[in-house]
């Protein structure tokens, strides 16, 4: 009986541990991706569900080949449906997400037409717990004859789908990264390096070289608060890099800090105008919207109501 | 400039790797020659700093050439045997079947795509870097010294490893340190591909090596110049050597073991799996009566770990030694000793650290089923290592809560910390694979 059990236990521990994997994968891929249904996580999503649905069948298939008897049978059918109808809703609900971004994607989860959180883990982990329950207690129970080749084939096929997947996964993912990274490596191979900070940055980067040229070394800087939306030029750690040996102050300083400020910064309009109120200036200095220009520099205080001030500048005080 | 530079990186690990040993073979001496030189080259320029003397290429291209001859002379007996040995011999392979050369090409592209990539992009995705690392790096190579950093504030959230390996490269010409990551990538492939090979045969090393390489979590931070990735080989390596002093008792293995947990405190200083190292490395030497070499090893660790900590907590009062982390854990544990709290972050573990490793535990589980089935016990020892990292994850996590408030939202965090459980379970499959 023993021994019966442990066979029964090895020849159902491999589809049924590599359907749990392949139900993690398909997890950890999306989730991993961050959530966000791109065109290639949508192409992911699909590939790893219809991976679990093989691996699905070649576990029910284990069980057509040792079909039980009596009570077991309704068993083994409950088991045979589960598999199917789950891996089955798998595919519809990937496709189905597929469909629509706007539709499916809301705050970093992906729902399904009801409004409820799909492929997300904590389900995951009832359905396996659910399928592990009943594959085990079927195993343990002993259904049919059980022949070594059957044994063999399982081990080698789960084996390969697990490890492929696992291969997979990580050269699906890596080759996402590194595509968004070579394809402007094989159009602008000769690029300087301003213009990859520029592609990876966005227009912060030319207002931070704005400001390095506009301003001494030893400016001091007063910046506006890290809340939004000035997450980028209100992040000390990160605007430190871009304009050093220049320093930064914020609002909150103690006075003795606040009193070395020479410059304030001015962020545009459009992106969340800042400082809000009248400041005495000797100078302002404004970043031309087309590069190249000469920037514009007036000669009187800050007014925030100011039509230039839809453009980013520095208020030299 | 850059490749003279970094060889010479290389000969100074090469030179430390021959003090250690010399019967290394060439596929495994050359990338721990990279992975020991860069660390101890940037301790180096650490110590070099400290005495206030200005890190410019000419300094350090001095330091390195001088301690590089001081080793030369220590091990110049053993560099001759090693000078004898045919370079064509040691690359001479069995020839390959058609899954390792699928695997192996797989590897390569790879790598290439991955040095591609950190030629052309200089430091401009990488937040933390530019936020700290790079940053630091950017400042010293400005200002010559540490001073000017130190006062611009958050400085002491983690070790210069990074930052000096920044430096070697900027100061050699570069543009982009990124260059750094895909050769510490490349060279923990190899030590990994050649730990392992003396366990396992050839084409299940080549495999389970591939299968680490090509892990996500590590392949995605391969490029990127971040502590997460030296501090995963320098972890995994270190615990590599730790294993095969225990199977082969070799003590080279295990000055090799200390030099690189060590080292990876020097990348990442609050982590605490180096615990589990230490616990196990004299577990072994009680069981073993073995007293003289551990100790050795402890004294290497130390030095290098205390090297970072002693200075931080010198100058900075808010930094956390190693005793203030301790003692105050233990006080914490005692008086605020909460179940629904211990609930709730082994919740935050397995679902941030332990539910990704699923799929790579399956793999490895069904092979301990089978392995015990047969009755082979031969590895266990590693499960249970790795059972104790693992109760160091929930633990730290736990101990975390009080150092932290917000622990809660950062998950990231825990996940990119848990990235070097991947390689060590790869690595037990790879030894219960029959």
């Amino acid at each position: 009986m023993i021994i019966q059990g442990i066979k029964s236990f090895n020849l159902s521990f491999f589809p049924m541990f590599t359907l749990v994997t392949f139900f993690v994968l398909t997890y950890t891929t999306i989730i991993t991706l961050g959530g966000n249904l791109t065109s290639e996580l949508k192409f992911i999503n699909t590939i790893m569900v219809l991976f679990t649905l093989a691996s699905g069948v070649l576990a029910s298939q284990s069980l057509i080949d040792n079909r039980p008897k009596g009570i077991l049978a309704v068993l083994y059918f409950l088991v045979f449906l589960w598999t199917r109808i789950i891996f089955l809703l798998s595919i519809i609900v990937s496709l189905l997400l597929c469909f629509d971004r706007s539709k499916y994607y809301i705050a970093n989860h992906l729902r399904n037409w009801f409004g409820t959180k799909v492929l997300h883990g904590e389900d995951y982990i009832f359905l396996f717990g659910l399928f592990v329950l009943l594959i085990f207690g079927l195993s343990i129970l002993k259904i049919g004859k059980e022949e070594e080749k059957t044994k063999k084939y399982f081990f080698i096929i789960s084996t390969v789908i697990l490890i492929s997947g696992l291969a997979v996964q990580g050269l699906i993912g890596f080759s996402i990264s590194a595509i968004a990274l070579i394809k402007p490596i094989i159009t602008y191979p000769s690029a300087g390096y301003d213009w990859k900070m520029r592609f990876q940055i966005g227009p912060f980067y030319d207002y931070t070289r704005f400001v390095n040229e506009n301003t001494p070394p030893d400016a001091v800087f007063l910046e506006p608060p890290m809340i939004m939306p000035w997450p980028l030029i209100g992040n000390e750690g990160y605007t430190r890099y871009f304009i050093f040996p220049r320093e930064l102050v914020k609002e909150e300083a103690d006075e003795a800090r606040k009193k070395k400020i020479t410059h304030i910064f001015i962020v545009g309009r459009k992106e969340g105008q800042w400082p809000t109120t009248k400041i005495k200036s000797k100078r302002l200095i404004y970043m031309p919207e087309n590069p190249g220009e000469e920037p514009i520099v007036v000669e009187k205080d800050y007014d925030p109501q100011d039509p230039i001030n839809d453009l980013w500048g520095i208020i030299e005080i | 400039m850059i490749i003279i530079g970094l060889l010479l990186t290389t000969l100074l690990g090469f030179f430390i790797t021959l003090l250690v040993s010399s019967s290394l073979r060439f596929l495994e001496r050359i990338p721990l020659s990279f992975v020991l030189g860069l660390g101890i080259q940037t301790l180096l320029m650490f110590y070099l700093a400290l005495l206030k003397i200005p890190l410019t290429l000419f300094n350090i291209t001095v330091l390195v050439l001088l301690v590089t001859v001081f080793l030369g002379i220590l091990v110049r007996k053993r560099l001759r045997t090693v000078m004898k040995f045919n370079i064509t011999n040691a690359l001479k392979f069995k020839r390959f079947d058609r899954l390792e050369l699928l695997l192996l090409s797989i590897l390569t592209i790879i790598l290439f795509v991955l040095l591609l990539i950190s030629v052309y992009w200089p430091i401009s995705f990488d937040w933390d870097a530019i936020a700290l690392y790079d940053w630091r790096a950017r400042v010293f190579v400005a200002t010559g010294g540490m001073d000017e950093a130190i006062k611009r504030g958050y400085f002491f959230g983690y070790p210069l490893f990074t930052s000096m390996a920044h430096v070697w490269v900027y100061l050699l010409g570069g543009v982009s340190p990124r260059i750094v990551y895909p050769l510490l990538y490349a060279c923990f492939i190899l030590l990994f591909y050649a730990v392992l090979r003396k366990f396992q045969n050839r084409q299940v090393s080549i495999l389970i090596t591939f299968l680490t390489g090509v892990t996500p979590s590590i392949l995605g931070h391969a490029f990127l110049a971040y502590t997460n990735f030296p501090y995963t080989l320098y972890l995994v390596i270190g615990t590599l050597y730790l294993y095969l002093w225990e199977k082969f008792k070799k003590s080279e293995d295990l000055i090799s073991a200390g030099l690189l947990i060590g080292l990876s405190t020097w990348v990442r200083a609050y982590e605490p799996f180096w615990i589990a190292f230490l616990l196990y490395l004299w577990f072994i030497a009680f069981r073993r009566r073995l007293f003289k070499l551990p100790l050795v090893c402890t004294l290497i660790f130390l030095i290098i770990q205390q090297s970072w900590r002693l200075y931080a907590n010198y100058l900075e009062p808010s930094y956390i030694s190693l005793t203030k982390q301790v003692s105050f854990s233990l006080v914490s544990l005692v008086n605020q000793f909460n179940l629904g709290e211990i609930r709730e972050v082994s919740f935050f573990v397995l679902r941030y650290a332990i539910f990704p490793l699923i799929p790579v535990f399956t793999l490895l589980f069904l092979l301990i089923v089978k392995g015990w089935l047969k009755k082979n016990r031969e590895h266990s020892s590693f499960l249970f290592f790795l059972l104790f990292n693992f109760l160091i994850l929930f633990m730290g996590s736990y101990l975390f809560t009080f150092f932290w408030a917000g622990w809660r939202e950062i998950p990231d965090s825990l996940a990119r910390l848990s990235v070097f459980f991947y390689p060590l379970i790869y690595f037990a499959i790879g030894l219960f694979i029959v």
